[in-house]
C-alpha cells in the first residue's frame, strides 16, 4: 500500500477542465462546425476527445502516479488500434 | 511502500488486482476499437445517411455531464478508501451509482423518443450503429452500477478502508474506462459533421 497522497484539489481541477472541454466540443460542433468545414469539425472534435480521455486516464485512473510498466499495458492495445486503422484504409480508400 | 515479493525484478510492482483490471481494460479497448472501426467504414461509405443531426445531442450532452460527474465522485470514493474514511467511501459510491442510474434513465428516454417515431435499429445502417454502440456502452454502465451498489452495501463493515484493499480502486478503473469510452462515442455519434449536410 503506497502512502496516501492528497489529490483532491487536482481532481477538482481536472473535473472542471473536463466540463469546459465538453461544452467546447458541443460549441465547436454546433456553432463553428457548420461554417468551418467538415475536416476542421472532425479534427477538432476528435482532438478534444483525445485530450479529455488522456486527462481521465492520467489523473482519474492514476496512470500518472502508477508504476511505469502500466504504460506498457496501455501502449499495446493503442499500437493495435493504430494497426486496425491502417487495416481499414483499403475499405475507405475507394470512397473518399 | 510495502510491495509483495518482487520476483527478483527491481523496482515497485503493480498489485495483481490492478494488473488484472488493466489487462481486462486493454481487451476492452480492442473491443470498442472494432466497433468504432466498423462505424468509421460504414459512415464514410454512407455519409448521406450518417447524419448526426438526426440524433438528440442535448440528451447525449446531458449524459456526458452526468458521466463525467460520476467519474469525479468515483475518484473521491477511491480517495476515501485510501485515506481510510469509510463514510466518505460509502457516500461517494452511492453518488456514483445513482449518477450511473441517471445516465441509464436518460438513455432510456432517448431510445423511447426515437422508437416512438418508429426509428429502431432496423431503420438504417446508421441507426444500427447508433443502437449497437450506445447499447453496448449502456450495458457496460449497468455492469458498473451493479458492483457500485454491491460495494456500497458491503462497505458497511469498513472492509474497503483496510490497508492494502484496492477493490474500490479497481472498480474505479473500470468506471473511468466506461466514462472514457463515452467521451469518444459522444462526438463520434452525435456531433462530428459528415461530408455533406443533408436536409437538416
Amino acid at each position: 500500500m503506497s502512502e496516501y497522497h492528497d489529490h483532491v484539489a487536482t481532481y477538482k481541477k481536472i473535473y472542471i477542465t473536463l466540463m469546459i472541454l465538453t461544452a467546447a466540443t458541443v460549441l465547436v460542433a454546433e456553432v463553428l462546425g457548420a461554417k468551418a468545414g467538415v475536416a476542421f469539425g472532425v479534427f477538432v472534435g476528435l482532438a478534444i476527445a483525445v485530450v479529455k480521455a488522456s486527462l481521465v486516464a492520467l489523473y482519474f485512473m492514476h496512470l500518472k502516479y502508477e508504476v511505469k510498466s502500466t504504460f506498457t499495458l496501455v501502449a499495446i492495445p493503442m499500437a493495435l488500434l493504430l494497426l486496425l486503422m491502417f487495416a481499414l484504409m483499403p475499405d475507405i480508400a475507394g470512397v473518399v | 511502500m510495502t510491495e509483495v515479493a518482487t520476483g527478483g525484478l527491481a523496482g515497485p510492482r503493480m498489485q495483481n488486482g490492478k494488473l488484472a483490471m488493466w489487462l481486462f481494460l486493454a481487451s476492452e479497448i480492442m473491443f470498442f476499437s472494432g466497433l468504432i472501426g466498423a462505424y468509421t467504414v460504414y459512415r464514410i461509405s454512407n455519409y448521406e445517411i450518417f447524419n448526426p443531426h438526426n440524433l438528440l445531442w442535448p440528451l447525449a450532452a446531458l449524459n456526458t455531464f452526468i458521466l463525467i460527474t460520476s467519474s469525479f465522485t468515483m475518484v473521491l470514493a477511491v480517495d476515501g478508501a485510501q485515506r481510510g474514511d469509510n463514510t466518505r467511501v460509502r457516500k461517494f459510491l452511492l453518488f456514483t451509482a445513482l449518477l450511473g442510474c441517471s445516465f441509464v434513465v436518460v438513455k432510456v428516454i432517448e431510445y423511447g423518443i426515437k422508437l416512438s417515431h418508429g426509428i429502431g435499429p432496423h431503420t438504417s445502417i446508421f441507426y444500427s450503429c447508433y443502437y449497437g454502440m450506445t447499447g453496448i456502452h449502456a450495458i457496460h454502465v449497468i455492469g458498473g452500477i451493479v458492483p457500485l451498489f454491491a460495494f456500497w452495501h458491503l462497505a458497511r463493515d469498513g472492509r474497503f478502508t483496510k490497508p492494502g484493499n484496492i477493490s474500490v480502486e479497481m472498480l474505479g478503473l473500470y468506471w473511468h474506462f466506461v466514462d472514457l469510452v463515452w467521451i469518444f462515442l459522444f462526438p463520434i455519434l452525435y456531433l462530428l459533421p459528415t461530408a455533406k449536410k443533408i436536409g437538416s
